[in-house]
């Protein structure tokens, strides 16, 4: 048993020996063989006569077939698929927010001057006026404001602002400019303002309530009045009585009534 | 007619009276002074000889005298106050009714309030020392003044039975 082994593995041996150098004639072959191949491609690819087949069917009606049927066929749809499945957009814009593409972009853009052209174009443009009118004209708008006027948010906010000392700083500047001046002075010139008031001074309300506050008045200075006279007619009637020694003879000893006899 | 609450009522004393009386004599004035200026007016474009001013200032007078007792009677016997006694809050009653006074108690009371100013105005002294706060055109016409707002409570008229 032993031998039989023996035998075999030096069987192996022998046959690895022979076959060596035919192996490397193999690799050797196969090698050359492949650069001949690239240097025929190159060739190939370099020459014009390739470049004008190119050119031809780049602009035969083939190649535009052939990217219909790709966009209509499958493969497309499995492209999206597989985007979105796997989540590359995300993971895209993430690494390119993370790059700081956009900063750089923004920044490119405002270096170029494009964006002040973009803005200069737009409020130039008639696209903002309609914008901002159908913006108005949108009951969507109306309901967004008064949303955001009665929520108690605004009403903190409107407050915070009001309280602010900037706020206090920008009314002192609007009192103290000559703005409210001119304003005022053209108010003041205007008969609108005029009518209003003859308006309001004529209105049977006002009138009502400077006759009622006339009334209130004279009323309480002649109550005033009785009451300062009442004390006295008392006090007069008390030292009359002492003055002559006479009594009283009936009525209570009250503010503007005779003393009790 | 009013009725009054049934507390012990508040005579009117001196002062309180003799201001209401200067607020009347003001509307009296007044009144008197705008229609002499239109009077006088009308005369002043018309001929007249100094005959005429006299009988034009003896009527003037005349009026003036009726006005002011009229003013004075007319105010007692219909509301038993003044436009003067209305500012200060009083009124003037029947002392044995508590009614406003009639006609004829108002004039006799017209009649004393002018026999009181006469002597210097001591027919307004018994004010100060009466009980019930009376001046002579009181005790003449048998009248009280109350405030307002302690009006004496009237007593109801008798009805006169009918003829048997």
């Amino acid at each position: 048993m032993a031998l039989t082994d023996d035998a075999a593995h030096m069987a192996g041996v022998l046959a690895r020996e022979a076959l060596g150098p035919a192996r490397d004639a193999e690799r050797r072959v196969r090698a050359t063989g492949e650069e001949l191949a690239l240097s025929a491609l190159d060739a190939v690819l370099a020459s014009s006569l390739t470049a004008g087949a190119v050119d031809r069917i780049v602009r035969s009606p083939l190649i535009e077939r052939a990217v219909s049927g790709l966009m209509q066929g499958p493969l497309v749809d499995a492209i999206a698929a597989a985007l979105i499945r796997d989540a590359v957009l995300e993971r895209l814009s993430t690494e390119i927010v993370r790059a700081g593409v956009p900063q750089r972009v923004a920044e490119g853009l405002v270096a170029e001057g494009v964006v002040e052209r973009s803005v200069g174009r737009l409020l130039s443009g008639p696209e903002l006026e309609t914008v901002v009118t159908r913006a108005l004209e949108d009951p969507g708008v109306e309901r967004l404001i008064v949303k955001t006027l009665d929520s108690e948010r605004a009403e903190v906010l409107v407050g915070v602002v009001a309280d602010s000392p900037g706020m206090e700083r920008m009314v002192g500047r609007v009192i103290d400019s000559r703005l409210l001046d001119t304003g005022m002075a053209h108010l003041l010139a205007s008969e609108e303002l005029w009518d209003m008031v003859d308006e309001i001074a004529q209105s049977p309300a006002v009138s009502d309530a400077i006759a009622h506050q006339s009334m209130s008045f004279a009323d309480e200075m002649a109550g005033e009045v009785r009451t300062r006279t009442r004390r006295i007619d008392d006090r007069l009637a008390r030292a009359a009585r002492r003055a002559f020694g006479r009594r009283a003879e009936s009525g209570p000893d009250v503010p503007g009534g005779a003393s009790p006899a | 007619m009013h009725t009054a609450p049934p507390v012990e009522p508040r005579y009117t004393g001196l002062v309180t009276r003799a201001i209401a009386l200067a607020i009347d004599a003001a509307v009296i004035n007044v009144v008197a002074a705008v229609v002499g200026i239109i009077i006088a007016l009308c005369l002043s474009v018309l001929p007249a000889g100094s005959d005429t001013e006299d009988v034009v200032a003896a009527i003037s007078a005349f009026v003036y005298l009726i006005w002011t007792g009229a003013y004075f009677v007319t105010f007692w016997s219909t509301t038993g106050q003044t436009p003067g006694a209305h500012v200060m809050r009083f009124r003037v009653h029947d002392r044995a009714s508590g009614r406003i006074p009639g006609l004829g108690q108002s004039l006799i009371r017209l009649a004393g309030l002018v026999l009181a100013a006469i002597p210097l105005c001591a027919g307004f002294l018994p004010i100060l020392f009466d009980a019930k706060r009376r001046g002579l055109q009181d005790f003449l016409a048998h009248t009280v003044v109350t405030d307002t707002d302690s009006e004496i409570e009237p007593v109801a008229r008798p009805r006169r039975r009918a003829a048997a």
